[in-house]
């Protein structure tokens, strides 16, 4: 076929004139009705009395705040959320190294171990940790054995437990994250750094942190936010010893049939993720921008 | 020098080794032959335990249940997915299809003990204003596992458009193929790993979902994952820590295979 240079005109003109948008309506569509209509609906229960109830003004937020039992809810998951997220992050650096100075044919092998756990499921690894740490489980017998604890103790149920399973459990998008970003680094700056005396000590602190910094804090935001949201260690590492509000969300909703509270819950959930999100993007950019600019 | 590498080499080790460890014990307590969990182990290997898992509570049928879930899920969350990926590839407006990238993450960025709980409520609203049975039917189990998937479709299904794949639809558009003719012969087969890709990571992400199953599970309908959760509360036993075997090993298997069509760092970096 021969296309005259007006048919070529006319095609690019109507490729240029129809796009195709209307195809991610059905996707766009389906988030609105699942997520954004749902979510609506499930807060304004924070005003409410009830599930059929009237309007209650801000009563279910003070009724909440003054419950000592939610306030230890609150006060425990941010403060294991925060732990999680900074052990995350420091015990990760080495293994994102470590996978970055890798050969070309560990590096594979490397990135497939840190995937595999995250891709298994979360379930079956706080199902690893009560094995691990349970009643006659190794670690147990271990402490018995040097004297740490007279009898097999169950080593779990308490909050130290739930924030070191949840740094590992965590661990890979952490990893991910960092490797991508330690990829990036041109390695010329390192060389100059070393060419230039630096001790290999100076190079990471001056020249390879500080160009990680960006990764290092959504790292620890988006880790931070993924522990507040964690359901199974807390309820299996942690018990009713450690209570924390992904529970607090299922237990009021789906067994107390409270859902003010539940909605009131949730918006706490939300608002912490989204200070915790904001105060990652305000810190990094306004501190460490400049300790770039003063150090690179 | 060297002492450095070294230190970064055993902490590293160290913390990968911690990160590795659980699955370990898992697939060990699933393979001894001691009914309940005991250090040192005293009565050497079997494997029924795997035997006893198929009918053992609602553990096999709950594996069953799940497969099920993922694959519907799947095959709608592509389908959606594609279509959004090749709508924001072909928009001009680049406020238009940062709206449409934003939107579509939704579901990956709330956090899905809000999202389920949601769908919960408002199911439950309908069910009793209406008398339509979403919850009861399973329909919002299945809608959610959708939504929830279609952030990987769409961002692996995006990840394979490039200005090569529009150039040579151009081509194709301008040498007189019919938009059909295109999209079958041009478009598919450049997409057709990612999509692969897309469709076996979203398999796995739904198969091994526990919050969203959480609130939406019928009475007659479990998921793997929340029976291991629910069986879990009680105890660590060999037939749990088998089933547990079952699904990291059906994890196993579809990522190796879905390794072969994308690579693991376009699934994982934002």
């Amino acid at each position: 076929m021969i296309l005259t240079s007006s048919r070529l005109g006319a095609v690019r003109r109507s490729r240029r004139a129809r796009s195709e948008w209307w195809l991610a309506a059905p996707a766009v569509v389906s988030v609105l009705i699942l997520v954004a209509v749902p979510v609506a609906f499930l807060l304004q229960y924070s005003t409410r009395t009830g599930i059929a109830g009237d309007f209650a003004g801000v009563e279910n937020f003070t009724r909440t705040a003054a419950d000592p039992y939610y306030y230890r809810v609150i006060l425990t998951s941010l403060a294991v959320a925060f732990c999680t997220a900074v052990l995350c992050a420091i015990a990760s650096y080495p293994v994102a190294l470590m996978v970055t100075r890798a050969s070309r044919r560990v590096k594979p092998v490397l990135i497939l171990l840190c995937i595999f756990p995250l891709l298994a499921g979360t379930v079956v690894r706080s199902i690893g940790w009560m094995a691990i740490l349970g009643y006659s489980g190794p670690v147990s017998k271990l402490f018995m054995a040097i004297g740490l604890t007279d009898g097999e103790e169950n080593l779990a149920q308490n909050p130290v437990a739930v924030t070191g399973v949840l740094a590992t459990i965590l661990a890979p998008i952490m990893i991910i994250l960092l490797h991508a970003s330690l990829e990036d680094i041109n390695k010329d700056t390192i060389r100059a750094s070393e060419s230039l005396g630096a001790s290999r000590m100076r190079t990471f602190f001056r020249v390879i942190l500080p160009q990680t910094s960006a990764a290092l804090f959504s790292g620890v935001s988006l880790i931070f936010v993924l522990a507040l949201n964690a359901y199974d260690t807390p309820k299996l590492i942690g018990g009713s010893r450690v209570p924390m509000i992904s529970p607090a969300i299922y237990q009021a909703i789906m067994e107390q049939f409270d859902w003010p509270l539940g909605a009131v819950l949730t918006i706490g959930l939300l608002a912490s993720a989204l200070v915790a999100l904001g105060i990652g993007a305000a810190v990094f950019k306004r501190f460490f921008s400049a300790w770039r600019e003063a150090v690179l | 020098m060297r002492r450095r590498q070294i230190l970064v080499r055993v902490a590293g080790t160290a913390f990968l080794v911690l990160m590795l460890i659980p699955i370990l014990a898992v697939v060990v307590v699933s393979l001894l032959d001691d009914a309940y969990i005991r250090f040192p182990p005293a009565n050497g290997f079997t494997l029924r335990w795997f035997a006893e898992f198929w009918t053992t509570g609602d553990l096999g049928s709950a594996t069953l249940e799940s497969v099920r879930i993922a694959v519907v899920a799947t095959v709608i969350s592509l389908a959606l997915g594609t279509a959004g990926a090749i709508a924001a590839d072909s928009l001009r407006s680049k406020r238009a299809k940062s709206f449409i990238d934003t939107f579509l993450i939704l579901p990956l960025l709330v956090p899905s003990v809000v999202i389920a709980p949601a769908i919960y409520a408002s199911g439950f609203w309908i069910e009793t204003n209406t008398q339509v049975p979403v919850l009861r039917s399973g329909v919002l189990l299945f809608a959610a596992h959708v939504v929830i998937t279609l952030p990987w479709t769409y961002r692996l299904v995006s990840a394979g458009m490039g200005a090569d794949l529009r150039s040579l639809e151009r081509a194709s558009r301008s040498l007189g193929g019919s938009r059909w003719q295109t999209f079958r012969s041009v478009t598919m087969p450049i997409l057709r790993p990612h999509i692969l890709g897309a469709a076996l990571f979203a398999f796995i992400f739904s198969f091994t979902n526990l919050e969203i199953s959480l609130f939406l599970i019928t009475a007659d309908r479990t998921t793997l994952p929340v029976a291991l959760m629910q069986r879990a509360i009680f105890e660590v036993d060999p037939v749990l820590a088998a089933a547990a075997v079952v699904q990291m090993t059906l994890v196993a298997v579809l990522m190796i295979i879905a390794g072969r069509f994308v690579g693991f760092g376009s699934v994982l970096r934002k």
